[in-house]
């Protein structure tokens, strides 16, 4: 036993090594990141109601098709992101269509501000793009540009409305500094979900470390089953692997027939394994053999808890910033929200069961 | 079908399902189900559970 128990202890230690190995070695040998990053700085200068240098383009490409974060930062010199909504700072008399075209001319994104730092998600196939930041000193001349490019004339006067072109004389000179950056989501994505996969694996084998070392000493920690439970796990495990088959089918066909295009595969797979997992936990728990004999079941349930709120913590996360459903379509943050509803179904689960036999202990009672 | 002599004859000891499980080693809804003829254990459970009770197989287990 203390030989079988060494042997797995050595085994959990080279797996530590190799993950970190493996982390480091896709880290560094990875691709070089689809990222990009510009910075300069104009001077708006009116003179006799024109504008100098009213426009710039930046071209930027991006290698693979996909979700990238576009970062827009039109600040006048000096002044930092923080106090970007002050009134001093909005009211610079002149505002900035920020503008995302690709190589036909066709608009990608746009907004229209006026001292503004901003993140947004845009979904781009790969090829060439231009970044532009067009700067409006009036509102005819900012109407008709709009309009003709990338506005109804309806949205184009709401915001001239609520614009000011009256506190920008002639003659005078603002400078702006502009910024504009973009990164792919999924490689910045992919790094932090790989950080986030090692440390947890770390925990996961420190915690086996830590079991075969107790099993070592002589501590009893193994989870003990009764011959009924046993018998129910494996009804369990039966019922959930039928129902995970029949969800494949089901995912597959719909995949298959493209009714909705460029969707992750998360969504439907992963969806497909959580909820055959939540039928075997929630019928485990209905027959009683979720929890061992030897075990109270609260440090089980304290775990599935942290681990619900850290999902849905995460969930509210990416939901105030848009991340999980992005032009329509779910993205692979929607495994978070699976996590959560699966959880939340064993815990109402737990529960119903907890009230049930409740009820059926002091009907027994009675008759008794 | 109902195992009433188990029931009987746990309640003869003044023992509740969970003493009967502890000393039996398996869980208290697993003797629930027994007395309740949910589940058929097997001859090992029925020996424990028939040493526990200190009465033989036919006394507990056999269908008359």
């Amino acid at each position: 036993m203390k030989k079988k128990s060494l042997l797995k202890l050595i085994a959990y230690i080279l797996i530590i090594v190799f993950m970190v190995l493996a982390f480091g070695f896709l880290s560094v040998g990875s691709d070089e990141a689809n990222e990009g990053y510009v910075k300069y700085k104009q001077t708006v200068r009116v003179i006799d109601g024109s504008v100098s240098e009213p426009e710039s383009f930046t071209p930027f490409s991006v290698k693979a098709d996909g979700n990238y974060i576009l970062r827009f930062s039109l600040l006048p010199e000096g002044v930092s992101k923080d106090d970007v909504g002050s009134v001093a700072v909005d009211d610079l008399g002149f505002i900035t269509t920020v503008l995302v075209t690709d190589s036909s001319g066709a608009v990608r994104y746009s907004s229209v501000q006026g001292a503004i730092y901003l993140d947004t998600v845009v979904y781009l196939e790969e090829g060439d793009y231009y970044a532009g930041f067009i700067v409006h000193t009036g509102r005819e001349e900012f109407l008709e540009y709009a309009s003709e490019n990338f506005l109804s004339r309806k949205e184009a006067e709401m915001i001239a409305d609520a614009s000011s072109f009256d506190s920008f004389p002639d003659n005078t000179e603002q400078v702006m500094e502009y910024e504009f950056s973009y990164e792919s989501e999924a490689d910045n994505s992919r790094i932090v979900a790989g950080i986030v996969a090692l440390i947890l694996g770390i925990v996961l084998m420190l915690v086996l470390i830590v079991r075969e070392i107790l099993i070592m000493s002589g501590a009893d920690v193994h989870d003990k089953y009764d011959e009924r439970q046993k018998l129910e796990q494996g009804k369990g495990f039966k019922l959930g692997f039928f129902t995970l088959l029949i969800e494949l089918g089901i995912v597959m066909c719909i995949d298959c027939s493209g009714l909705i295009p460029n969707s992750s595969a998360y969504v439907f797979y992963g969806g497909a394994l959580f909820i055959s997992i939540t039928v075997y936990a929630v019928y485990c728990i209905w027959h009683e053999s979720y929890f061992a004999i030897n075990r109270t079941g609260k440090g089980t349930i304290i775990m599935l808890a942290v681990i619900c709120l850290m999902n849905l913590l995460i969930c509210i996360g990416n939901g105030l910033s848009g991340l999980i459903i992005i032009n329509g379509v779910p993205t692979f943050r929607i495994l978070n929200v699976y996590c959560v509803i699966a959880f939340l179904i064993v815990f109402i689960a737990m529960i119903l069961k907890k009230i049930s036999n409740g009820i059926s202990e002091s009907s027994e009672d009675e008759e008794e | 079908m109902k195992n009433l002599k188990l029931k009987a004859a746990r309640a003869a000891l003044d023992m509740s399902q969970q003493d009967l499980a502890d000393k039996v080693g398996v869980s208290r809804q697993t003797i629930n189900a027994i007395e309740k003829g949910d589940y058929n254990p097997t001859i090992n459970l029925c020996r424990s559970i028939c040493k526990v009770l200190g009465k033989t197989l036919d006394e507990l287990f056999w269908e008359e």
